[in-house]
């Protein structure tokens, strides 16, 4: 089966893809699951409108205890999507093969359809900023992620996703676009895409790019999940908070992408501020509403 | 400039509220690189402050918001974190509080905060078998001088020098706490998990004592020699036996090995 077998070799390790799984199936519209929100979830007595669930990955890096119990019951109703916070995968210290191990266990028992986490790193030296830091868009930093993706997948022995990033600064030395070190990395490091149509959002009015230029330039094949999600004002830019309501603008941005890329999962992301469930059942209510007059209804229609 | 040297000196720009690395920095017409940087610093000390004040509200109370924010932010300045779960960015607060010259004056601080900590480490601490009244009832009696009691994972025992314990179930309850002391004799509070839920309570000395034995794998004759060193050396081994039960009704026994 060698045409299953194929490699492709980045910065010295390679991908066996016929490992790796196939595109995943489209799940619909979902929500980021919150612990605010785990007993309506599950004793809700006629089913939510909420097709599957995106929990943070670290949150069930646990030994055991409710987190883990909560996630099983979770998942035995719903599909579930691991997104996590801390791979660090752009960082130039060695990624951390103990949280690496944590994350595969966290796999084996939860089964999701896939594994994303954000193109950019957390620190260095051993120390985790908790934030989702920005690198420049150079051919060094572009080879160095690749090689690092290619080597988580080999580890997880799957595709990730990886999602793009809000930022408030770019440097001075990036060689491209954001949008094209984005294309350019799914394509090298054979991964999945996650876009964080927010994220495009924000950083398009903190660095004044064309948002549309971003989206057209991403690859529609790679992209697995959208995020949608709410940031702030801040002093003379945008601040991704995820602790408001996803804005119009947002939603407007929504629609640019669908009409790019088709259907693709699609949840709303929200931190901080949690409301009740009702209130991110209306959002997501809204995102299939502008699905639903963009997309034919063959295009939304989840797999069996 | 390298990545790695960027990312350096970035870092180094957040933890020190620096600006160094602004020259490398792009940012819009109009914007400073400077005020944009600070974007990334004002978050880095607040996310962490935030985080810890959510999982040390007995702390906070004690301390108030002025003085607990300013500690935390020493601590932050002193160990950063290094896990990836945000939620044990203070899991060495109580290590620095019992340390740091600013705070080691006043134990009480290090010892809730260290409460406050196990009974975060217990709600998500390693799961297990639980033993009950039955796994006892059916241990064969001319095995039970060799029983062993083996606790579960999800428990921790917080000792006190101080009144400290006190001081945290009063401000707990909203009340005002009495002012520190120091009465002479240790408080144990054994904090541990059951029914997903992190419980503590206090231990008396003799079961303190016992239980300290029990979590070193001591066996049930051992823990009766002990208990008539400490009380009554005739009703040793009934004492034990109803601090075993008490266990077992708790949910703190694993299991029972003969």
């Amino acid at each position: 089966m060698e045409h299953l077998a194929r490699r492709s070799h980045i910065g010295g390790f390679s991908i066996k893809r016929g490992k790796m799984n196939e595109k995943p199936d489209f799940l619909g519209f979902g929500l980021g699951l919150r612990t605010q929100h785990y007993r309506e979830i599950l004793e809700t007595q006629s089913p939510l409108p909420i097709d599957w669930f995106e929990i943070i990955s670290e949150n069930y890096m646990v030994a055991g205890g409710k987190p883990l119990t909560m996630l099983d019951r979770i998942r035995e109703r719903y599909p579930v999507v691991m997104h996590g916070v801390s791979m660090s995968i752009a960082s130039t210290q060695p990624l951390d093969m103990d949280y690496l191990s944590a994350l595969r266990k966290l796999a084996d028992r939860t089964n999701p359809k896939w594994i994303s986490d954000h193109l950019c790193w957390t620190g260095v030296h051993g120390v985790n900023l908790h934030d989702l830091l920005p690198i420049p868009y150079t051919q060094e930093a572009l080879e160095h992620v690749a090689s690092r993706i290619a080597q988580v997948q080999e580890f997880l022995g799957r595709r990730i996703a990886i999602e793009n990033v809000s930022s408030y600064v770019e440097f001075a030395e990036s060689e491209m676009s954001e949008w094209e070190f984005v294309a350019e990395l799914a394509n090298c490091a054979d991964c999945w895409l996650l876009l964080d149509v927010n994220n495009v959002f924000v950083s398009g009015e903190n660095h004044a790019f064309n948002r549309r230029e971003f989206i057209e330039a991403i690859p529609a094949e790679r992209v697995v999940q959208f995020h949608l999600a709410g940031h702030s004002e801040g002093e003379d830019c945008l601040i991704d908070t995820h602790d408001q309501p996803v804005c119009d603008a947002v939603f407007e941005l929504y629609g640019e992408a669908l009409r790019h890329f088709g259907a693709v999962s699609t949840m709303i992301e929200r931190d901080d501020n949690i409301p009740p469930l009702s209130e991110l059942l209306a959002e997501l209510t809204r995102a299939r509403e502008i699905a639903a007059s963009i997309l034919p209804p063959e295009a939304l229609e989840k797999a069996a | 400039m390298r990545l790695a040297e960027l990312q350096q000196g970035m870092q180094a720009d957040i933890l020190a509220r620096s600006t160094a690395i602004a020259p490398e920095l792009k940012v819009r017409a109009g914007a400073s690189p400077e005020k944009r940087l600070g974007i990334y610093q004002d978050a880095y000390k607040l996310r962490l402050i935030d985080i810890t004040r959510t999982y040390h509200p007995i702390l906070l109370a004690y301390m108030g918001d002025e003085a607990f924010q300013a500690m935390t932010s020493e601590y932050f300045d002193h160990v950063p974190s290094n896990h990836a779960n945000a939620r044990h960015v203070a899991r060495r607060l109580p290590h620095f509080l019992q340390t740091a010259p600013s705070y080691s004056a006043i134990p009480s601080l290090a010892e809730i905060a260290a409460l406050e900590r196990a009974i975060e480490d217990v709600f998500d601490a390693t799961d297990s078998a639980v033993a009950t009244l039955a796994d006892l009832q059916a241990i064969d009696p001319q095995a039970v001088e060799s029983l062993r009691v083996i606790p579960i994972p999800a428990m921790e025992l917080v000792r006190f020098a101080t009144n400290g314990y006190d001081i945290f179930l009063a401000l707990k309850q909203e009340t005002v706490p009495s002012t520190l002391a120091h009465p002479g004799e240790t408080t144990t509070v054994l904090v541990w998990r059951a029914d997903e839920t992190s419980r503590f309570r206090k231990l008396g000395a003799e079961e303190a004592m016992l239980f300290t034995e029990v979590a070193k794998g001591s066996s049930f004759a051992t823990l009766c020699e002990m208990a008539a060193f400490m009380d009554g050396a005739e009703t040793a081994a009934a004492r034990v036996a109803s601090y075993l039960v008490e266990w077992l009704n708790s949910g703190l026994v694993s299991r029972l090995e003969a």
